[in-house]
């Protein structure tokens, strides 16, 4: 997902669960802080580098691909934005290396995106916007996994997008420094490579921007679903992605005992329901301005534009010992403790792909 | 790392290392050694890929075309060992080829490093120029006669620091409760 | 359950890979030859010489020579048109019988080549390295060449149940 989803969408959706603006900007701006808060970003404000939830596309092409390397953007994109879906799935006639890689595909309702929400429950607001950027990215990059893998990741040349009954071939170009087409259908995607720990067959690179894309319906041939097809409905998708942050954001406050897979709370949108879908189907690149309008009539409040400097002067000029306090200290505990629950219940179940984790208990704070 | 993947990873830098400085000290023994580097891993590359095929791409849509690329490799590297005589001046292009190309992407990505803030652009741009130096001196001196031996050793010794380096990198998570 | 859709999908790509496969094993078995041929003159030359014949060395060496390379041009033609016409099937998704009985003849005469990788051969010979390597590689190309004749097979039978619903 995009800055118009995890910024713009996840305030309303906060918004609509009950938070205050105030409290619904510190939760957006978390949310959208995951995608932008990379090892090079926590150098320069000197915060410990192990909290990076992202990685630039620099950092990508640098980043080295042997088991250490492999494991660091495992425990990054797998507990930040391709959360597993099922750990212990099981698949006949696999060997365990490609199991490894099997078990980290990425899909809602999952255990894990349980814990993850149960882990923010009495956590800061920062930390509460961590929890929803990854459930939402559960439900736009499901069937993808989180780790370079060519046997999970990749995708061929069949790309269609569905409206309807009819069917349009998508075709994919290699040129980053180009937009997509949407128009014409002509859409930017990773080369391929046929090394299989290749740092452009992580995620959905093979797919380009399609699963980001809020109005697309396609279909296309994953590389590990037996030929079988399968069929994205983004605006669906989307739409129980909203609902569920709703509920989530609903448990979070106290407002409901417990959190649930396959729960949304879709009364709390049915008001808006023609609107949300409006914004959700409308075949544009980027639903900021919609999601944004829709946000500011809910609360009547301006919901400032995500300004990256916006918490590193208070976070620089405080003293060492007090950082946990500000506002990016927060982010960056909630950071921590999200990845290091993911890598540690990816290490328990068996799959050392996230690395190893030491438990160990600790009272005080990590900064 | 596991201690087992550490102390694996030590021994193959020290052993290449070891290798490396024996093949320095006796160039004219030396060549044929190099030819059966080049061999070796392209067969080394091939069995990799055959290995790779059944454990894993044979399960991927279109899996089967790297059971193809992986049959022809592991030929290649075959007929490579066979060709006893392959004349010097042919693995100095090689070599020129491969660190010209590396020094270029290393240096392009330090300034991009340099650029954004982080503090590993030093390292690449190091990287970068230890790979200009060799390609270097393999055009300057190619006509001499062991300098494909001594530039190959140079190319190996430096990996295997590298590797040597890496095997003390820290790699547990602490996952705190 | 795999579905039919996914089967002929599955079959119509391992078509179009084989095809492209059959390409690459003739291209690469012509390279190799011409590198043999060309490293392994000195060899050839000696070869002759000790061999019953009053022909001029030299011209011996380029007929032969011609002639090798002439046949496995000719083996390449047809790996080449079987190539092609099975990716041209598994692209459109529609049998072809040429396609079919050319593939598994080639595949039969393959089959029947085999077993002369592991008969002792003569020590002069300048083919004489053929190595396990080799034998692999000819080995998957036989295999490629079943799998062209298999999967159009398995288009045809799937595509009709699919029409019979």
């Amino acid at each position: 997902m995009q800055e118009d989803f995890h910024y713009y969408a996840t305030y309303c959706a906060a918004f609509l669960a009950g938070f205050s603006h105030e409290e619904c900007m510190d939760i957006c701006y978390s949310a959208q802080l995951v995608d932008l808060c990379s090892r090079s970003f926590l150098t320069r404000l000197h915060a410990p580098g192990y909290a990076a939830t992202t990685q630039l596309q620099l950092e990508l092409m640098d980043a080295r691909t042997d088991i250490i390397g492999l494991q660091d953007i495992t425990r990054i994109w797998a507990s930040f934005h391709f959360l597993p879906k099922d750990l212990y799935a099981r698949k006949k006639w696999r060997t365990k290396r490609y199991m490894n890689k099997y078990r980290l595909i990425c899909g809602p309702n999952s255990e894990l995106v349980v814990k993850t929400v149960e882990l923010a429950k009495g956590k800061s607001l920062q930390h509460a916007g961590i929890a929803m950027h990854v459930l939402a990215d559960t439900w736009a990059h499901m069937y993808f996994a989180g780790t370079p893998s060519l046997v999970i990741n990749n995708t061929d040349g069949y790309f269609y997008e569905v409206d309807g009954d009819k069917e349009k071939k998508i075709v994919f170009k290699h040129n980053p420094t180009q937009p997509d087409d949407l128009e014409a259908g002509a859409y930017t995607n990773s080369l391929y490579q046929s090394n299989e720990n290749s740092v452009m067959n992580l995620g959905h690179g093979r797919a380009g921007h399609l699963p980001d894309y809020s109005f697309m319906k396609y279909k296309y041939l994953p590389a590990w679903n037996d030929y079988e097809e399968v069929v994205k409905d983004n605006p669906s998708d989307y739409t129980r992605a909203f609902c569920q942050m709703i509920y989530a954001m609903k448990y979070l406050k106290g407002d409901i005992d417990s959190f649930e897979t396959d729960r949304y709370d879709t009364d709390a949108i049915a008001p808006f329901a023609e609107r949300i879908n409006a914004i959700l189907r409308k075949r544009q690149p980027d639903a900021s301005a919609d999601w944004k309008a829709f946000g500011e009539e809910l609360s009547g409040e301006n919901i400032d534009k995500f300004d990256l400097d916006r918490y590193q002067d208070e976070y620089l000029q405080t003293d060492k010992g007090a950082k946990e306090s500000t506002f990016l200290g927060r982010f960056i505990e909630g950071a921590i403790a999200q990845k290091g629950m993911v890598t540690n219940q990816i290490y328990r179940s068996g799959n050392i792909l996230a690395g190893f984790s030491k438990e160990i208990r600790r009272e005080g704070g990590i900064l | 790392m596991t201690r087992l993947q550490r102390i694996r990873a030590f021994v193959t830098g020290a052993i290449t290392l070891y290798l490396a400085i024996l093949m320095m000290l006796a160039p004219e023994e030396g060549y044929p050694v190099v030819l059966m580097f080049i061999s070796l891993g392209l067969m080394f590359y091939g069995i990799k890929s055959l290995i790779y095929y059944f454990t894993m791409a044979r399960f991927m849509v279109d899996g089967r075309m790297i059971l193809y690329r992986a049959i022809v490799m592991l030929d290649f590297g075959y007929l490579t060992a066979t060709l006893s005589d392959i004349p010097r001046v042919y693995v100095l292009i090689y070599l020129i080829v491969i660190h010209a190309f590396s020094a270029l992407v290393e240096i392009l990505r330090a300034g991009e490093d340099k650029r954004y803030g982080a503090r590993s652009w030093k390292l690449k741009l190091f990287h970068g120029i230890v790979n200009l130096i060799i390609a270097l001196v393999c055009i300057v001196f190619i006509g001499k006669h062991n300098t494909a031996v001594y530039m190959y050793s140079l190319g190996l010794m430096y990996s295997a620091i590298v590797r040597i380096v890496s095997a003390f990198r820290k790699t547990t998570f602490i996952y705190i409760q | 359950m795999v579905s039919v859709e996914a089967q002929i999908r599955k079959y119509r790509k391992n078509l179009t890979i084989a095809g492209a496969g059959t390409i690459l094993f003739g291209l690469w078995q012509c390279m190799k030859i011409w590198i043999l041929t060309l490293w392994n003159r000195q060899n050839m030359d000696s070869y002759l010489a000790n061999a019953d014949t009053d022909i001029s060395s030299k011209f011996a060496t380029m007929a032969i020579m011609i002639l090798t390379l002439l046949v496995y041009s000719a083996f390449l033609a047809i790996n080449i048109f079987i190539g092609i016409k099975a990716i041209k099937c598994g692209r459109d998704g529609k049998s072809s019988i040429v396609l079919m009985i050319a593939a598994a003849v080639y595949f039969v005469v393959s089959v029947m080549g085999l077993p002369y990788y592991f008969t002792s051969q003569d020590e002069e010979s300048y083919l004489s390295d053929t190595s396990f390597a080799a034998f692999l590689v000819e080995l998957t190309f036989t295999l490629a060449l079943f799998e062209i004749v298999f999967s159009a097979i398995k288009i045809s039978l799937l595509e009709k149940k699919k029409r019979l619903g």
